[in-house]
């Protein structure tokens, strides 16, 4: 295993060299610049900008120099552990990063813990009691929680908290260490409505891989033997059909720390996504990248865990 | 590998669960210094700032730089102290007339309360001299730093002393001579003449970017200010002009300290709030900017104004979304807005009124921004003056009030509504463009005529092209309306290519673009200069292809001279008919308001003629027993 660990591991390098270069690259086409932005202003309504000024500020940003260059020099400090700094902020973005990143990553897995407790459950009932009025409510829950985008799902969870309790979480982040309850408060929410999307569709699979192994012959042969039914279901059917519940959990986990920006922006939770977000607006490169290469670290990683897994509730798969 | 363990389905989750709720435990220990629940009473930040002001200021130099009528423009230099009309080479005299202020507000002020504002956007920019932004730099950067003058907080049509406690104008309007109140930089340092002559200098420094003070670079030439004692500073200026005073008091106008800014670079100018110093009323709290969360100020208590200011000190968070940043004053986790504009769309702060019973009061800023559309008149076929009249005299400037602006607007003015003599808004409905049909719709002849012009330019079937428009807010409603109209009325064909704000500013400073609908572009100062120099300076970007001509310079170069109001208001009206006949690359579509909400306790504020102006928050305060007034009547001062 520790070999196809390694293996797995120096397959790392290339796939985020890819990921930065394709962004890099993205970023390039895209039109504008920070120069651009630093000059004019968000509004659009500064004053007089001659090419000049425009040059002056590409140049002291290093946006003057060709893209392969820029890359590289991006490239050689990250090898020295250095991520840059802000071209909008000027400050050193691993700073920023690394309290907003576990921020996120507080988030994203709160709301996976929620999803997966919710969702197995709701799975394995919804299987076993196929077609009863309990599998409908199941099923409905599911395309309900497909269906609503989870910005949408989080405006109304403002509006609710907001009409009905006259309370919205509060403002001002707090840290798990230093004040857990408002902490709690604070993410409690969000990660609600995140687990409510991802529960959906986690239940679903769920529901689809019972179903399947419900139908298999060792099943009938745990029944015959005189297994309770929930002996059956819990031992042996539930077992067998984690497997994708466990592959789809992991694709999500790796979603939901790119995929909170706009949740987090409702919710005001100063992550990675607000972060982001602000650094595309701005042409901040050196913060997208930054960010794109902790985010695809961090997705290389959780495949290599579910692969991991894997092994561990399915004894017949080899590493090789 | 194979590895048998027996592991049973409820263990496994069990273990899942336990493992990620380690992860979570150990994976919120961020950095982030913990903060208190917004709804907690807020702590005092400056000592002494509870008790109650005194029944007049204390101190000569704070009585002076009080609006009142003592602290007025252009004091005779007698009333400024002789060594300084001594040591002024050039003879003085008094041009201004001035209002007299409301004057007892200083002492009816009421000590207390950190403020919560909630604001939307991130600053960037510290450096105010620096950045090109409202949003990210003045309002984040401006309440530590003073201007040499003002607009009066409670009287935003006057100008009065900030820094200055008087000052001359030499007899031929090219000398200004400032007297400076006695005050200190929060380090305890003395404000000097010396510090103002830095400040001049720095906002004019050659060869450096400055967004929002550059105007300053057409009256004063750099290194031309003199120190004429502790307290007295000589600027000469390039030419008597009409508009110098206008852009001094800007909040941009920032005066800094020497001894602190000058050891600094343009870098760590901008980067760190707390690199920088200033003389006003707030101090900024180390370390308490969280990007996209949170920034805070405390009580400048050796403020040179005092009683002022009244606050104890104020948080702002940061709310991107509009519907939180209301969801937020709701629930009364914030006193008010902080600019205090919330949105464009002053239904919003209406209803927040109603919902919150009248405790969030709803105010206006009238015609502060404006709506239009730009032509790129580098190219075909808008590079046809006629295709660009056809073009806007369609438009229902009516309908795009209605509509997109949902009724807080007015039509479209060259100039600020009703500045020129000939821009009322009655004298246009006169006028091809605006007239109405008797029934009320949009007049059949200037649809004829719009055609006519069409068919004349080569274009009688109408043509294909783009608008390009930003994604989000009334540019993109207003794209999306006008298109329609082109539609139907010329059978234009036109798509539109909607973008982020960097990739629309990249494409319309590379003139690459048709079309661009504009909507909510922002007035910078209650002059219509500011008009000129946003929409009609050369290498601006929203004159990008340098659209002007030869009489339009004249006019241009002669209202910046001309002194006397009226004949300023006529080289106005001069310009509204050049630009008639002329066709420029932009047309107006609109005028409109913008709305914010502060809490019915905030008194004293005093709604400005643009969103740019006063912000320095020391003429407000926080009373608890202020009365509250019927719903549906806006906020009281």
């Amino acid at each position: 295993m520790y070999a196809y660990i390694a293996r797995r591991g120096l397959l790392f390098i290339p796939t985020i060299l890819l990921t930065t270069i394709l962004v890099f690259g993205l970023f390039w086409i895209v039109p504008g610049d920070a120069a651009m932005m630093i000059l004019t202003g968000e509004e659009g309504d500064g004053g007089k900008v001659t090419e000049e000024d425009i040059k002056r500020v590409q140049k002291e940003l290093g946006l003057d120099r060709p893209v392969y260059i820029q890359y590289g020099d991006w490239l050689w400090k990250i090898l020295q552990g250095d991520f840059g700094d802000s071209v909008w902020y000027g400050t050193p973005i691993l700073d920023d990063l690394k309290d907003r990143f576990f921020i996120t990553l507080e988030l994203a897995m709160l709301a996976i813990v929620l999803a997966f407790i919710a969702a197995v459950p709701l799975g394995v009932l919804s299987a076993v009691k196929q077609d009863s009025f309990l599998d409908h409510i199941s099923r409905l829950l599911a395309l309900v929680g497909i269906a609503l985008p989870t910005f949408w799902l989080g405006i109304l969870v403002i509006y609710g908290l907001t009409y009905f309790a006259g309370w919205l979480p509060p403002l001002g982040y707090a840290t798990l260490w230093g004040d857990p309850f408002t902490n709690l408060q604070q993410l409690i929410f969000p990660a609600l409505v995140l687990a409510f999307h991802d529960m959906a569709f986690t239940a679903r699979v769920a529901r689809s891989a019972m179903l399947e192994v419900m139908r298999e012959d060792y099943m009938r042969t745990a029944r015959s033997k005189g297994l309770n039914e929930w002996m059956v279901v819990g031992r042996h059917a539930l077992k067998n059909a984690l497997l994708p519940v466990i592959t789809v959990s992991g694709y999500q986990f790796g979603r939901l720390l790119g995929g909170t920006i706009i949740i987090e922006s409702v919710f005001v939770i100063p992550g990675v996504g607000r972060y982001l977000i602000d650094a595309i607006i701005h042409r901040d490169f050196v913060v997208v990248q930054g960010v794109v290469l902790l985010a695809a670290a961090v997705v290389l990683l959780l495949n290599l865990v579910v692969d991991i897994l894997y092994g561990i509730l399915d004894p017949r798969i080899r590493y090789s | 590998m194979t590895r048998r363990r027996k592991t049973t389905p409820s263990a496994l989750i069990l273990i899942t669960i336990s493992l990620t709720l380690i992860f979570v435990i150990a994976c919120g220990g961020a950095a982030t210094a913990p903060e208190s629940d917004a709804s907690s009473a807020p702590a005092s930040a400056a000592a002494g700032a509870q008790a109650v002001p005194t029944a007049a200021p204390s101190g000569s130099s704070s009585q002076a730089a009080q609006p009142t009528a003592a602290a007025a423009p252009a004091q005779p230099a007698a009333s400024s102290g002789s060594s300084a009309a001594a040591a002024d080479p050039t003879p003085t005299v008094q041009p201004v007339e001035v209002q007299a202020p409301e004057t007892d507000w200083v002492t009816r002020g009421k000590h207390g309360r950190t403020m919560k504002w909630v604001a939307r956007n991130n600053p960037g920019f510290w450096d105010v001299h620096y950045g090109a932004s409202l949003t990210t730099t003045l309002t984040p950067s401006g309440p530590r730093f003073n201007q040499l003058v003002e607009y009066n907080p409670v009287n935003p049509e006057e100008i009065i002393g900030d820094l200055a406690e008087s000052w001359d104008v030499s007899e031929d309007g090219t000398v200004y001579t400032f007297y400076l109140a006695e005050a200190n930089w929060s380090d305890g340092q003395p404000v000097k003449a010396s510090d103002i002559v830095y400040s001049l200098d720095r906002i004019t420094l050659p060869d450096a970017f400055r967004g929002r003070t550059n105007s300053m670079r057409n009256f004063y030439e750099h290194k031309t200010a003199e120190v004429i004692d502790e307290r007295t500073v000589r600027m000469p200026i390039k030419f008597p002009a009409a508009t110098f005073m206008v852009n001094l008091a800007s909040d941009y106008m920032k005066m800094y300290p020497e001894h602190v800014v000058g050891k600094l670079t343009q870098e760590d100018a901008n980067c760190c709030p707390e690199n920088m110093i200033g003389s006003g009323p707030f101090i900024f709290k180390d370390g308490s900017w969280q990007k996209q969360e949170a920034y805070e100020y405390v009580r400048n208590d050796d403020y040179f104004k005092a009683p002022r200011p009244y606050f104890d000190g104020f948080k702002v968070f940061l709310i991107q979304d509009v519907a939180r940043a209301i969801a937020t004053l709701k629930v009364g986790q914030a006193d008010g807005t902080y600019y205090p504009v919330l949105s464009t769309y002053t239904e919003f702060v209406e209803q927040l009124e109603e919902d919150t019973d009248g405790r969030m009061r709803a105010l206006f800023m009238q015609n502060v921004q404006r709506a239009g559309l730009n032509f790129n008149w580098l190219v075909e076929p808008y590079d046809d003056p006629r295709v660009r009249t056809a073009l806007w005299m369609v438009i229902d400037q009516e309908e795009i009030v209605e509509k997109i602006l949902r009724g807080n607007g007015t039509v479209g003015t060259h100039f600020h509504v009703g500045f020129a003599p000939n821009e009322s808004v009655e004298a246009l409905y006169e006028l091809p463009g605006y007239r109405r049909d008797a029934d009320g719709a949009k007049a059949q002849a200037d649809l004829d005529e719009a055609r006519r012009l069409l068919a004349e330019a080569g274009y009688p079937d109408g043509f294909s092209g783009t608008i390009t428009s930003i994604l989000t807010g009334c540019t993109a409603t207003s794209a999306q309306l006008v298109k329609d109209i082109w539609k139907r009325e010329l059978n234009l064909d036109m798509t539109i290519q909607s973008s982020d704000v960097a990739t629309l500013y990249a494409k319309w400073r590379s003139n690459d673009y048709g079309v661009i609908v504009g909507c909510g572009s922002g007035i910078i100062l209650p002059d219509p200069s500011d008009i000129l120099n946003q929409w009609y300076g050369i290498d601006t970007m929203r004159n990008s292809g340098n659209w002007t001509t030869t009489e339009f310079e004249r006019l241009k170069t002669e209202q910046a001279k001309e002194l006397d109001p009226e004949k300023r208001k006529e080289l106005f009206a001069q310009m509204v008919e050049l630009l008639r006949d002329e066709v420029p690359h932009y047309l107006p579509t609109g005028w409109m308001h913008a709305g914010g909400t502060l809490d019915y306790r905030v008194r004293n504020y005093h709604v400005p003629r643009t969103i740019q102006m006063i912000h320095k928050l020391d003429h407000m305060w926080w009373d608890e027993d202020a009365e509250k007034p019927p719903i549906g009547t806006g906020y009281q001062p």
